[in-house]
């Protein structure tokens, strides 16, 4: 077994082992061979191709997440402690 | 570095020397993102007092970072690093996430021992409804972050939506790359079966 979870780097991966690599895919973290029979699976596996892009989806989601303002409340508690920190 | 972390410098500075409208300007920046962080890592109850903690302990840390004595002057300074470093404080001991993954539902899965299909989909992925726009799905990750285990959650917020590198978000979380990445895939799973279990099935909350 490889630290991926993969049994055997040189049998065609299975889905659920494509699955648990995505993230490494992803990441360019996967060697060359490794990232060899990812493609090779995928190019084979309508599924795998399906939810590779749901979760390159829910990436891109993640990344429009605004941000929300300051509520006034909360200046005025972090300013007071930037007061209380000044007189420390 | 970036010009956020210039420009932060320039803040730091200003704020050393108790410059309140420079601390104003400070706390606009980067106090949301460390709220958002910290109702992660925290949990949502407690996320806002978790996140004001955090400044407390950076204004402690100023003379450290903006005295010139301290090697000031620096011209970069990433206070939402620093921020979000000190909010990860919060995290619990983290060897029993990594112990644990987080997974399919393995009934999606032939099992190993199946003569033909072993770990292929038993019940592959269908496509999500085309009927759900960005602003729903952000709702929707919005709301799949809040049950995220919370390292999974601070890896995924710190790369996904802070758009952090992973080595930069493991200093922050101070684990290895190998974890960060073993977490943020878990973390990824979390969300895309949330957002399945909903798209899938053309349900959007809200």
């Amino acid at each position: 077994m490889t630290d991926n979870g993969v049994a055997d780097p040189t049998a065609f991966l299975t889905c659920a082992e494509l699955v648990a690599l995505v993230t490494e895919y992803f990441e360019d973290a996967l060697s060359v061979a490794e990232r060899a029979r990812f493609e090779e699976h995928l190019s084979a596996c309508p599924s795998c191709r399906t939810y590779l892009a749901q979760m390159r989806t829910t990436v891109q989601a993640l990344g429009r997440l605004d941000e929300e303002s300051v509520e006034p409340q909360v200046l005025d508690a972090l300013m007071g402690a930037f007061r209380d920190w000044k007189k420390a | 570095m970036s010009d956020r972390a210039r420009v932060d410098a320039a803040l730091v500075t200003a704020v050393g020397s108790g410059d309140e409208q420079a601390l104003g300007r400070l706390i606009a920046r980067h106090h949301p993102a460390v709220a958002r962080f910290a109702a992660v890592v925290a949990g949502p109850e407690v996320g806002e007092k978790v996140a004001l903690d955090a400044w407390r302990s950076f204004f402690d840390r100023l003379p450290a970072i903006a005295s010139p004595a301290a090697g000031a002057g620096r011209a970069e300074i990433d206070v939402r690093a620093e921020l979000l470093g000190i909010v990860a404080d919060a995290l619990p001991d983290v060897s029993t996430e990594l112990a644990t993954r987080e997974r399919i539902d393995p009934e999606r899965f032939f099992e190993d021992e199946h003569p033909r299909w072993a770990g292929s989909w038993a019940q592959p992925p269908r496509p999500w409804t085309s009927g759900v726009d960005d602003a729903a799905r952000v709702r929707l990750v919005t709301d799949a972050l809040a049950v995220l285990r919370p390292w999974s959650g601070a890896a995924v917020v710190l790369r996904d939506v802070e758009a952090m590198t992973v080595d930069e978000a493991a200093v922050v979380l101070r684990i290895s790359t190998g974890e960060f990445r073993q977490l943020l895939a878990d973390g990824r799973i979390g969300i895309w079966r949330w957002l399945d279990q909903r798209l899938e099935k053309g349900h959007v909350a809200r």
